[in-house]
């Protein structure tokens, strides 16, 4: 059986049930699923969350389950791609890379996506529990779609996840961000004065997505690379308004078809984005839909943008590693956090050998990708996974009038608010102890032996362990 | 900063914000995202 969304929920419910929350009470479209995800995440957990009874926009119970949270957490995307916590970020770009394979093509007939089929007139994007996510957007969005298009010339498919706004019964206005591929095909294509095909395909086993997203050069497929980091063949079906050699993902819940046309741009946001702001309207691509077609019973998925991102800081960790490596091979892990919205801080961890590697290490760093702003390397005894112990190697092991690099006048994030264009200061941190042999404080310790002796259940009811408040419980 | 232009809606008078990209064009207009109404931005410009 080929890999979709079903076959990656159906085996990690049997093996977390625990981390798969099934919300059966109605809630809207209109921010009420999302605030169930932020309540969550208050609560720092980000489990996999199905709301199956969705009422959309237009006040009605949507045909459709929604389902979110796929991407939530590295437990989740390491496990959909058969790795684990500390190197998911580093196997992912290692088979996008190195173990793309083709994909194979299949009859319509054997496409579960071409179980239903709805075209012209009967469209209407707002059956879909497509979510309104934060109160300035200014309507339901499609989070998770994976915009596909391909090279005006070469025919070379391109995938990213673009946010696309429901404006109209057949109308998505879609936000391709100026230096993506999906804009460098847009601008191919009109100045060629051709309209583009585009196609959003939504849900799919979340190592297809992860190899869909995966950050390469123009234009190079994205479809070969999500074979690659899921380890079997993506299949495709030719579309259904598009041609048959517009293909799309055969196992896909959804695909929504259509076109954008030369020039033709309509306002689009504000919408609640990664950096957990708004980013301001403007004018987006129209998307003018000419089909959907989904499986049957078919699970809606959406992305909650501005309150987890954990996919793309993952990846990114693979294209960090990559560069320090070659000026530090003494790196041992890098992460990029929840608190800079899983671009723009990176932990690393060194084994330092000799003085400078830290500073070698940060500006290889910031100059390998626009998201990274801030980097703190830290000694390889510092959990970068845990917040409380990298600031705690900024307390206690650096010096900013000797330990601090700061470059302005970078490429950064335009959505970055603190920036006036895309133009943004980049700084790092080295937060390591002097190198060997040189000697430095030690830290506290207990024993061993005696952490390993005296356990606290042995001591404490585990209920009376689980009431005890959180240190910054109010 | 000065990347985003803060609007005050002329119908149903929530604010909210454009991208300075906007003023590039002659006479740009902009959408309320709570009740839809299009409006010059020159009428509702806030910032």
């Amino acid at each position: 059986m080929a890999k979709d969304l079903r076959t990656f929920l159906d085996e990690y419910e049997k093996l977390f049930p625990e981390d798969v929350v099934r919300i059966k009470k109605p809630l809207s479209v209109i921010h009420e699923c999302s605030a169930i995800v932020k309540h969550f995440e208050d609560l720092g957990k980000y489990p996999i969350i199905i709301f199956e009874k969705v009422i959309t926009s237009k006040g009605k119970e949507s045909a459709f389950p929604c389902i979110t949270n796929i991407l939530g957490t590295r437990k989740k995307l390491a496990h959909a791609i058969g790795s684990n916590f500390e190197e998911v970020g580093i196997d992912w770009a290692r088979r996008a890379a190195e173990q793309k394979l083709d994909p194979v093509v299949v009859d319509a007939k054997d496409a579960p996506c071409k179980e239903n089929i709805i075209l012209g007139d009967e469209i209407d994007l707002f059956d879909l529990p497509a979510l309104k996510h934060h109160s300035m957007d200014p309507g339901p969005y499609i989070t998770a779609g994976n915009l596909t298009c391909y090279h005006p010339d070469s025919w070379i498919d391109n995938c990213a996840f673009h946010r696309g706004f429901i404006a109209g019964p057949r109308e998505l206005r879609s936000y391709l961000t100026p230096f993506t591929h999906a804009a460098n095909n847009l601008r191919e294509h009109e100045a060629q004065d051709k309209e583009m095909k585009v196609a959003y395909w939504i849900g799919h086993h979340p190592a297809f997505i992860m190899g869909g997203q995966t950050r390469m050069s123009w234009p190079e497929s994205h479809y070969q690379a999500a074979g690659g980091v899921a380890g079997e063949p993506l299949r495709l079906v030719s579309s259904q308004s598009l041609g048959k050699d517009f293909l799309v993902p055969a196992d896909a819940e959804f695909i929504i078809e259509g076109i954008m046309r030369p020039g033709r741009r309509e306002l689009e946001g504000p919408f609640g984005e990664y950096t957990r702001y708004f980013g301001p309207q403007l004018l987006s691509p129209v998307f003018e839909v000419a089909a959907i077609t989904h499986r049957n019973n078919p699970l809606w998925h959406s992305f909650m943008v501005g309150i987890n991102n954990n996919y793309a800081g993952t990846f990114t960790e693979s294209t960090v590693y990559a560069a320090v490596k070659k000026a530090v091979p003494q790196v041992q892990r890098v992460y990029l956090p929840l608190s800079g919205c899983g671009r723009h801080h990176v932990y690393i961890q060194i084994r330092k050998t000799a003085e400078g590697q830290p500073r070698d290490a940060i500006m290889a760093a910031l100059s390998c990708c626009e998201w990274v702003k801030h980097v703190i390397v830290v000694d390889e005894d510092i959990d970068i996974y845990d917040e409380r112990w990298v600031m705690w190697a900024v307390a206690t092991r650096s010096q900013w009038d000797k330990d601090l690099i700061v470059v302005p006048g970078c490429r950064g994030s335009k959505l970055d608010p603190s920036v006036e264009t895309y133009i943004t200061t980049k700084g790092g941190i080295d937060a390591t102890k002097p190198a060997p042999p040189a000697r430095f404080s030690a830290k506290v310790a207990i024993p061993d032996e005696v952490l390993d002796k005296i356990r606290l259940p042995d001591f404490v009811a585990a209920d009376d362990i689980g009431r005890v408040p959180d240190l910054n419980q109010r | 900063m000065a990347k985003e232009i803060w609007f005050k809606c002329l119908k149903c008078s929530e604010e909210a914000c454009c991208s300075t990209e906007l003023e590039a064009l002659p006479e740009p207009e902009v959408m309320c995202p709570y009740c839809h109404h299009h409006m010059k931005l020159s009428q509702a410009r806030i910032t």
